[in-house]
C-alpha cells in the first residue's frame, strides 16, 4: 500500500527520513531503507538539508522506489527557479515518485557553500499551487501539458514556534498551504506533548492529517545544540537529564521516542521519525511504540 | 551693523554701539580691536566708560542668568589701555564747504568729529577757555578725571579741527555773520542756566547754584562752604555737589529731594556711594523758604507725599499740611535743573519762557533757519552724555545730506533678539560679575582722586568672557541638505527641523559651533568665528611657519576661553591657533596642516584649567581626533601626529 | 534615500595612482545626508589625497566641487568646462551620479569614490538599513508598510519560513524576522486578515529597467510650429 492509500485508510501513519550522502555512494542508505521496508508507510528524502551540498533527493527517491519503498520527495525553493522546479516535478513523476513535500528551504549561508546564490523564485505556498496546477495538466504559464502528474502534495508546519506571533503565523501559513493544495503535514521534532496537544486542538478544524515529528536524541549535547540552533525544537530539561545520566544512550533514546509516539497516537494522525544517522534503530522504536 | 538680529545691548544704545564686538575682542585680550570698534561710533570712550547711563546693561541678557556684563567698565578698560593712541586720520578736508560748530561740549565735538571724517572743514567755537562743556565743568574729578576727558578731546582734535575759544555767540558773533563764511552751522550750546525754586529768601547770600559751584571746583578752587550744607535736588548734579562738599571739608551735608529714591534721576548706585561717604538724604522733602539774617541760616522744608488725584493717571507729590520743619545750614546749593542760555540769540526759534530750548523740526536737529541745526542739551534740556553724542552724530549726518543734497537717511527699526528662553537660561553656567576695584573709603573723601579704579586685565577678560555673544550664533545657508545632524548634536536644543530645512533660532543659539563642524554640507556658519576667519587663522599660522622655513613645525589649537591670550609657553616651531571652542576644530582642520608639511597637530585638552563654558564639548574634540587619526593612518602618517596635549598647572 | 559609503582610502588612492590632476566632485543630495559625499567629505578626501601624495614625493593637483545633484544632466553640463582642466574625475556620488557624469563628459575618465549600497533609511544616527529593493511591484499595502523583499533574507512573500528563533532571522541574529515585524504591525493596525491571502510570486524585470511616463513625455507633433 502506498502512502496515499495508507492515509486514505485512516490508519495511524508512520514515515521516516533518510538524508543522502555527500557523494555517490548509496549502499548505506539503501541498507537503512531495507530495514524500514514494510514497517513504514513512506520514507522522506531530504533536499540538500541545511544547505549542505549532497546527492539529490530525486535520484535517491527513484532508487527507493526501485527497492519497493514509497518515497516522499522533499523539494525546496532555495536552489531552483520556477522552470527547474516544474521540470523536476515532471521528471520525478516519470521516475515513479508520487509524493512531494513542498518546503521553502534553509538559507545558503547556513550551509557549506555560503556564497551560493539563493533563488527563492517561489516559496512553499506557491510551490504547492504549482503542483496543483501541474496535476490539473497545466504549467504555471497556463500551457497545457502532454501528460499530467497526479502528485500527493504535503507541507511542513512548526508547532514549536517559540513565540505567540510566530506560532500564529505558522497556523495562518498552514491554512494557506491547505488552500494551495497541501494534503498532509509533517512537523518538526516534538518533545512537549502538552504544547503539541494545544496546537492540534487549534488546527483540528482544518481536517488535514498531521504527522508529528520525532527526533531520536543521540546525546545530551545534541539536545542542547538543537535547543540553541534549531528553530522550533525544544528539548525539555528532564529529557536532557535522562540522556545525560543514562548508561545506555540508545536504550534511553528509543524509550523517549517510543513514549512520545504513544502519546501522539491520540493527538494526531501519524508520526514522522527523523533518525539523523540512527536510521537502523527506527525498527526498535517502532517495536517499542507498538507500531 | 546687522539690523536683522540685533543684540539687546546694541539696540538699547542711542548710538547702536557694537557692544558684542568690543566685548568679544576684550575677551581675547585684544584692546586695540576693541577700541577701534568703540571709536567707530563713539568719540568719547574714556568719558562714556565712566559716566554713561548704560541702557545697554539694563538690556543685557546675561542679566537673565546672573548679572549683566559690566559693559561700561569694559569700555573704560579698553580706553584706558589705549589712551596713548592717536587718530590715524590724516586726510584733510575733501569737500570745499566749511561747517561751524558752536559749543565745544560732547554734542558739538561729536558733530565736529563726524563731519571731519566725512571730509568737511570744521571750526569749533567755544565760549569758555576750555573745551568739554559739562564734562570739564559739571562733573567732579572723582567721577570723571580731567585726564580722561583730555584723552578723548585730544584724540578728536588730532584729526585736524580748528578751535576758537573765548568766542561767545551773541556777544562776539551772530548766526547771520557765521552763515556768510560757513555753509552750515550746528548749535550745541548746552544747558547751564540753573533753575531757581520759587521760595522766599532765594536771593540771600550763601545760596549758590550747583553748576556754578562745580565749575569753580573744576577750575581748581576749593571753596569751603561751612560745616553744614543743604543741597536741593535729585539728579547727578545734586549728588555730585554733595560729595564735593564732603571732600571740601563739610561734614554735615544733606540732600533734600521732593520725591523718593525710586524717582531720583541720580539712581540708587550714586546714592549708596554718597551715603557711604557720609552724605545724608532726606526724601519726600521740599524747601519752602530760606531764612537767615544777612546770610542763609536755615531752610524751612515741608514733607511731601505721593497722592493720586482722582481720575488722573499721573502720580503727583504734594505737600503734607502742617508738616513744616527747619534744617540749620551754613550754605545751600541749588541743583534742581538747568535750562539753556539762549536769550541773546534772536535768529533761531526758541521755546520762550523759562525753558529757552531751541525748537527743532525733527530729531536730526533742523531749525527754522536753512543750514542751521541744533542738538544736545540746548534742544533736549539736560540729558546724559550719550544722548548728546547721539544728537551730535545725527546732526553731522543731517548737515552732510543737506550740503550734498542727498535724500534723508532711511530709518530702519532694528529687529531685536527676544529674551532667552527659561530652558536655555537653566543650561548656561553661572559666573559671578567682577567687582569694580574702588579706592578705600577713608581715602576717598580726602581728595578728588578717582574713586572707581578700573578693572585689571584678569578682571576685564573674565568679565568679557561672560558675554553670551547674543546673535553671533549659527546661521544655516541654502546648502542645507536637511539631514538634521545639527538637530541631533545641539547641546541646547536650539536647532530644530523646519518645514524644508533645518532651522536655528538665532536668539537662543549660544554660538558653541558644534553644529557647524558636524554639518556634512558645510551649510552652517557661526558668526562668532566664521569659517572664513577660522581658515584664515590657520592659513596664517601655516604661512608663518613656512616663512620661517622650519623643517619640523607643528600647529597647536587652544581654547580661547581657557587661555584668552594664548598658551603661556611659546615653543619654537609651534604655531598657535585660538578657537572660541575646541569643538569647532573640525576633522578637516586637524588633517589639513599635514598637506602643508606640518609634522604634528596638537590640541590643548578641553576643560583643563576651567570648566567648559558650553556643555560637554570635550567629547566632540575627542571624536574629531579619533576620526582624524584614522584618516592619517590610511594616508600613511603616524596616528600620534594628532594628539591632545596637557600642560602642567603653574 | 540612496545610501552609499566611502571606499577604503587605500583603494581610492590606487585608483588614482597615475593621475596628476584630479577633480573630486561631491553630490549635494543623498550622499550629503548619509554623510559620505557632501562638501565636508570632499574637502577631507581632497586634503587626504594631497597629503598622501606629498608623502610619496609625488605632485598632484586636487580640485574640489559639489554638484547639487549628480544624476541631473544639466548640473553635470554646467561643470564641463571646469572638469576639462583635470585628467580624471573622482565622483563622490552614488552609482547613478558616476554614470551620469561619465555619460555627459565622455573624454575624461570618471571613477567612483563610493560603494553604493542600497535604498535605505536611517534607523539610528550613522546607521542605515536597506528597506527598498526597487522591485517595481510594491506590496507594502499587504504588509503594514514593512518590506519583506528587502528585509527577509529569502525575500519570502508568503512568509515566514520555519527558521526564525526568538523573533530573529536564521541568517543573522542582528536582524529581526521581518515577518514577525509584519505580523506585529498588522495586529496593531487590526489588519491581520491581509496575511490570509496567498500572494503571487513577484514579476521579474529585465535589466536595465526603464520607466517611461507616457503622460509626461513631450509628443513629437506638439513641437512643430503651432
Amino acid at each position: 500500500m502506498g502512502f496515499r492509500e495508507a492515509l486514505d485508510s485512516g490508519k495511524f501513519l508512520v514515515t521516516a527520513e533518510v538524508g543522502p550522502v555527500k557523494g555517490t555512494e548509496t549502499d548505506v542508505l539503501l541498507e537503512d531503507a531495507e530495514l524500514l521496508k514494510g514497517k513504514v508507510d513512506a520514507v522522506n528524502v531530504t533536499d540538500l538539508q541545511s544547505s549542505v551540498m549532497r546527492l539529490g533527493s530525486m535520484a535517491v527517491c527513484h532508487l527507493l522506489k526501485d527497492h519497493g519503498i514509497d518515497p516522499i520527495l522533499q523539494m525546496t525553493c532555495r536552489d531552483r527557479n520556477r522552470l527547474a522546479l516544474q521540470s523536476d516535478l515532471l521528471s520525478a513523476w516519470v521516475l515513479g515518485i508520487r509524493n512531494v513535500l513542498a518546503l521553502t528551504g534553509d538559507h545558503p549561508t547556513l550551509g557549506d557553500h555560503p556564497d551560493a546564490m539563493s533563488v527563492f523564485d517561489l516559496d512553499s505556498v506557491s510551490l504547492l499551487k504549482v503542483i496543483g496546477r501541474l496535476n490539473e495538466g497545466f504549467d504555471m504559464a497556463g500551457n497545457q501539458l502532454k501528460g499530467a502528474p497526479d502528485f500527493f502534495p504535503g507541507a511542513v508546519v512548526n508547532p514549536g514556534a517559540d513565540n505567540e506571533a510566530a506560532l500564529e503565523m505558522q497556523i495562518i501559513k498552514m491554512e494557506k498551504k491547505i488552500e494551495a493544495g497541501a494534503k498532509f503535514f509533517q512537523t518538526q521534532g516534538i518533545f512537549d506533548l502538552d504544547l503539541f496537544e494545544k496546537f492540534m486542538k487549534r488546527v483540528e478544524g482544518f481536517n488535514t492529517p498531521v504527522l508529528g515529528g520525532i527526533i531520536l536524541l543521540k546525546s545530551a549535547g545534541m539536545a542542547r545544540f538543537m535547543n540553541k540552533n534549531v528553530a522550533g525544537v525544544f528539548v525539555p530539561d528532564p529529557l536532557i537529564k535522562e540522556m545525560e545520566e543514562t548508561k545506555d544512550k540508545v536504550k534511553t533514546s528509543v524509550k523517549i521516542a517510543a513514549e512520545l509516539i504513544k502519546g501522539m497516537k491520540s493527538l494526531c494522525q501519524g508520526v514522522h521519525i527523523m533518525a539523523i544517522g540512527w536510521e537502523k534503530r527506527v525498527p526498535m522504536v517502532l517495536d517499542e511504540a507498538g507500531l | 551693523m546687522s539690523i536683522s538680529a540685533m543684540p539687546p545691548c546694541q539696540a538699547a544704545c542711542p548710538i547702536y554701539t557694537d557692544v558684542r564686538g568690543y566685548v568679544s575682542a576684550i575677551s581675547r585680550g585684544d584692546v586695540e580691536t576693541a577700541i577701534g570698534i568703540i571709536r567707530q561710533v563713539n568719540p568719547f570712550p574714556s568719558v562714556c566708560g565712566r559716566i554713561c547711563i548704560r541702557a545697554c546693561e539694563s538690556a543685557c541678557r546675561r542679566g537673565q542668568i546672573d548679572e549683566p556684563i559690566a559693559i561700561a567698565a569694559l569700555k573704560r578698560f579698553a580706553a584706558d589701555q589705549t589712551k596713548d593712541l592717536k587718530s590715524s586720520f590724516k586726510r584733510g578736508p575733501f569737500y570745499n564747504e566749511k561747517v561751524a560748530v558752536i559749543g565745544g561740549g560732547p554734542s558739538g565735538l561729536t558733530a565736529a568729529h563726524d563731519l571731519t571724517l566725512l571730509g568737511y572743514n570744521v571750526t569749533v567755537f567755544e565760549a569758555h577757555k576750555e573745551l568739554g562743556g559739562m564734562l570739564s565743568r559739571g562733573i567732579p574729578e572723582y567721577r570723571l578725571p580731567k585726564s580722561a576727558v583730555k584723552t578723548d578731546i585730544d584724540y578728536i582734535l588730532s584729526m585736524g579741527i580748528e578751535v576758537k575759544t573765548g568766542m561767545v555767540l551773541g556777544r562776539d558773533f551772530s548766526i547771520d555773520e557765521l552763515l556768510k563764511d560757513y555753509q552750515a552751522v550746528f548749535l550745541a550750546l548746552g544747558s547751564e542756566r540753573s533753575i531757581f525754586p520759587k521760595c522766599k529768601g532765594i536771593e540771600m547770600p550763601g545760596i549758590i547754584t550747583a553748576v556754578e559751584f562745580l565749575k569753580q571746583v573744576s577750575e581748581g578752587h576749593r571753596p569751603y562752604l561751612g560745616e553744614s550744607v543743604v543741597v536741593v535736588g535729585g539728579g547727578h548734579t545734586a549728588v555730585d555737589a554733595a560729595r564735593t562738599c564732603i571732600r571740601l571739608g563739610s561734614h554735615d551735608v544733606t540732600v533734600i529731594y521732593r520725591r523718593t529714591v525710586k524717582e531720583m534721576p541720580a539712581g540708587k548706585g550714586e546714592v549708596d556711594e554718597a551715603e557711604h561717604e557720609g552724605v545724608k538724604f532726606k526724601f519726600l522733602t521740599a524747601p519752602v523758604e530760606f531764612i537767615g539774617n544777612g546770610r542763609v541760616e536755615k531752610v524751612r522744608c515741608v514733607k511731601m507725599q505721593l497722592s493720586h488725584s482722582s481720575g488722573s493717571k499721573r502720580q503727583s507729590f504734594l505737600p503734607v499740611k502742617d508738616s513744616e520743619f527747619d534744617i540749620n545750614t551754613d550754605a545751600v546749593i541749588l541743583a534742581i535743573g538747568y535750562n539753556p542760555k539762549t536769550d541773546s540769540i534772536e535768529e533761531v526759534e526758541i521755546i520762550s519762557g523759562k525753558k529757552g530750548t531751541i525748537v527743532v523740526k525733527d530729531e536730526l536737529g533742523t531749525t527754522n533757519i536753512k543750514g542751521v541745526f541744533a542738538g544736545g542739551d540746548v534742544v533736549s534740556g539736560p540729558q546724559s552724555v550719550i544722548h548728546a553724542i547721539a544728537s551730535g552724530k545725527k546732526a553731522a549726518d543731517a548737515i552732510h545730506r543737506y550740503l550734498r543734497n542727498l535724500p534723508p537717511k532711511e530709518i530702519e527699526e532694528p529687529v531685536v533678539l527676544r529674551p532667552l528662553d527659561e530652558r536655555i537660561v537653566s543650561l548656561i553656567i553661572k559666573a559671578v560679575r567682577q567687582k569694580m576695584p574702588m579706592l578705600p573709603t577713608e581715602e576717598r573723601i580726602k581728595s578728588f582722586k578717582e574713586v572707581q579704579l578700573g578693572f585689571t586685565w584678569d578682571q576685564a577678560i573674565l568679565c568679557a568672557q561672560r558675554c553670551l555673544n547674543c546673535g553671533a550664533g549659527a546661521v544655516i545657508s541654502e546648502d542645507c541638505a536637511a539631514c538634521f545632524n545639527c538637530v541631533l548634536v545641539c547641546p541646547y536644543g536650539v536647532a530644530t527641523a523646519g518645514e524644508e530645512k533645518a532651522q536655528i533660532d538665532i536668539s537662543q543659539c549660544q554660538a558653541c559651533g558644534i553644529c557647524a563642524s558636524e554639518c556634512p554640507a558645510s551649510a552652517i556658519d557661526v558668526k562668532l568665528e566664521t569659517r572664513e576667519v577660522s581658515r584664515k587663522k590657520l592659513k596664517k599660522a601655516v604661512e608663518t611657519a613656512k616663512k620661517e622655513e622650519l623643517k619640523d613645525f607643528s600647529i597647536n589649537f587652544y581654547c580661547q576661553y581657557e587661555q584668552p591670550t594664548g598658551p603661556s609657553e611659546k615653543k619654537k616651531g609651534t604655531y598657535t591657533v585660538g578657537k572660541p571652542c575646541m569643538a569647532r576644530v573640525s576633522v578637516y582642520q586637524l588633517i589639513q596642516p599635514f598637506e602643508e608639511g606640518s609634522k604634528a597637530v596638537e590640541i590643548h585638552k578641553c576643560g583643563h584649567k576651567k570648566d567648559c563654558r558650553f556643555k560637554g564639548c570635550e567629547k566632540w574634540i575627542i571624536e574629531h581626533i579619533e576620526r582624524a587619526q584614522k584618516m592619517l593612518k590610511d594616508i600613511g602618517i603616524d596616528a600620534d601626529s594628532v594628539k591632545v596635549i596637557y600642560e602642567d598647572d603653574k | 534615500m540612496v545610501i552609499a559609503e566611502i571606499k577604503p582610502f587605500e583603494e581610492i588612492k590606487n585608483l588614482l595612482k597615475k593621475y596628476k590632476k584630479i577633480l573630486v566632485a561631491g553630490c549635494g543630495s543623498c550622499v550629503t545626508v548619509c554623510l559620505s559625499g557632501g562638501k565636508k567629505q570632499v574637502e577631507l578626501l581632497a586634503s587626504a589625497l594631497r597629503t598622501a601624495r606629498k608623502i610619496e614625493s609625488d605632485d598632484v593637483v586636487v580640485g574640489e566641487m559639489v554638484i547639487p545633484r549628480q544624476c541631473e544632466p544639466k548640473f553635470v553640463d554646467m561643470i564641463k568646462d571646469e572638469a576639462g582642466k583635470y585628467e580624471v574625475i573622482l565622483s563622490m556620488g552614488c552609482g547613478a551620479g558616476v554614470q551620469e557624469i561619465a555619460e555627459r563628459i565622455e573624454n575624461i575618465p570618471v571613477l567612483p569614490a563610493l560603494n553604493t549600497t542600497f535604498i535605505g533609511m536611517a534607523d539610528e544616527q550613522g546607521q542605515y538599513l536597506e528597506v527598498c529593493a526597487a522591485c517595481g511591484d510594491c506590496i507594502l499595502s499587504m504588509t503594514g508598510g514593512i518590506c519583506p523583499v528587502t528585509r527577509c533574507a529569502k525575500s519570502l512573500i508568503n512568509g515566514p519560513c520555519g527558521g526564525s528563533q526568538g523573533g530573529l532571522c536564521e541568517v543573522s541574529k542582528d536582524n529581526p524576522c521581518v515577518w514577525q515585524l509584519i505580523y506585529d504591525r498588522l495586529v496593531k493596525l487590526n489588519m491581520l486578515y491581509l496575511l490570509k491571502g496567498i500572494s503571487q510570486p513577484k514579476t521579474r524585470s529585465v535589466h536595465p529597467r526603464r520607466m517611461v511616463r507616457e503622460d509626461l513625455k513631450l509628443k513629437k507633433e506638439s513641437t512643430k510650429g503651432v
